[in-house]
């Protein structure tokens, strides 16, 4: 193995979204037509194999989480309708000509889709000493123009209900977490 | 937060695989190999992006391995320093806060890293912050957002014998985070509304 360039893009989470749902597709199709010619031909020495795909079982786990992760609200990617298309990080650039943004604060908005002051205050290092106080509010309607804005509610709603299942599955899983609280009280 | 890195490399294909398409073939063994693994100073390897160029097949003695000379690029997970990052809180000890992304755990908030007027609840085992006017509570699997500090690379490549092994085995690839700025910590504090804010003081 020989790294050539260590670095030589970077990528949006959408890209890198849209990335995995193509290979995930492609890869079931593929194991759907190998498991299919198999079971035509009747390959008996084939049979341990049918049972899975033969696509690496490390690529199936990391996708499947990386996939879930960003899915999981409050990340764009996660809210419906889906909001980002093909166009839509061009129309961004074009639209934020204006400011003087790094390629980083780019790629920041584009995967986190800042909707509140605060939440672009983070974003954007050394925001109020850089951009006077309409321009920060004018970059805000910008972004949600592009990227669309966000169902809050749902988001908010969905954000409580994971964490509140996470909760409850580490309780049942653990009750001896109980059972110290009890012996301290 | 994600890169794209170019890497060369061989690749032997086993002659159970050579019913597959050339590429695919191709494809999956890199991803055996790299996917949901750490390149020391480069990342965490996810898949396989697109394939620059390969050579010709060649067999070699003894084995019946097809060797390929590829020229790929990979998808790294490498967040970039100062980057901000959304994420769960796992655990919390009095040094910190653990968080995890679902396919990455190794995320560290130092307590010394969070805004002032933060400490470690022992009765909860979380932390909270003071403000003036209420304390908010860092919950477990609370969405959290954070920044991206320093990165920590440890070799684990096996030490020879005479000398001395490391003990504890540490990840690969860790990394240290802070929530100090206002706007950081968990996403319901900043874009919630207030009576949000109550209801999760109350769980």
């Amino acid at each position: 193995m020989k790294i050539l360039e260590a670095q030589a893009a970077t990528l949006t989470n959408y890209e890198v979204y849209t990335h995995l749902v193509d290979q995930r597709v492609r890869h079931e199709k593929l194991d759907d037509d190998e498991r299919s010619q198999r079971s035509a031909k009747k390959e008996w020495k084939h049979r341990r194999q049918n049972e899975e795909g033969r696509r690496p079982g490390n690529l199936n786990t990391l996708r499947k989480e990386l996939l879930e992760y960003l899915c999981e609200a409050p990340s764009p990617l996660g809210s419906k309708p889906f909001p980002y298309g093909e166009q839509t990080i061009r129309n961004l650039l074009e639209a934020l000509r204006p400011w003087d943004l790094t390629k980083g604060e780019v790629i920041m908005i584009v995967n986190l889709r800042p909707t509140k002051l605060e939440n672009l205050n983070v974003i954007i290092e050394q925001m109020d000493d850089r951009f006077p106080e309409e321009d920060q509010v004018r970059l805000l309607h910008v972004i949600a123009e592009v990227l669309g804005r966000p169902n809050q509610e749902a988001e908010r709603q969905a954000m409580t209900d994971n964490a509140k299942e996470a909760r409850n599955k580490v309780q049942e899983a653990i009750p001896l977490e109980d059972l110290e609280m009890n012996e301290a009280s | 937060m994600f890169i794209l890195t170019k890497i060369a490399d061989l690749v032997q294909v086993k002659p159970e695989d050579f019913d597959k398409e050339a590429s695919q073939a191709i494809e999956d063994n890199i991803n055996a190999k790299y996917s949901n693994r750490v390149i020391q100073k480069i990342g965490l390897c996810v898949c396989l992006y697109d394939l620059l160029s390969a050579s010709e097949g060649l067999i070699g003695h003894g084995t019946g391995l097809v060797n390929v000379n590829v020229e790929f690029r990979m998808i790294v997970f490498r967040p970039f320093k100062h980057e901000v990052m959304i994420g769960t809180i796992s655990s919390a000890t009095p040094q910190g806060i653990r968080i995890r992304l679902n396919f990455f755990d190794q995320i560290f908030v130092p307590a010394d890293r969070l805004p002032p007027g933060s400490s470690f609840n022992d009765k909860e085992q979380v932390f909270t912050w003071n403000t003036s006017e209420t304390e908010l509570y860092y919950d477990n699997h609370e969405k959290v957002r954070f920044r991206i500090e320093e990165e920590h690379w440890h070799d684990q490549t096996p030490v020879g014998p005479g000398k001395e092994a490391d003990e504890n085995k540490l990840s690969p690839y860790t990394l240290t985070a802070s929530m100090e700025d206002s706007g950081m910590g968990p996403c319901l504090w900043w874009d919630g509304e207030a009576e949000e804010e109550e209801d999760q003081m109350v769980m």
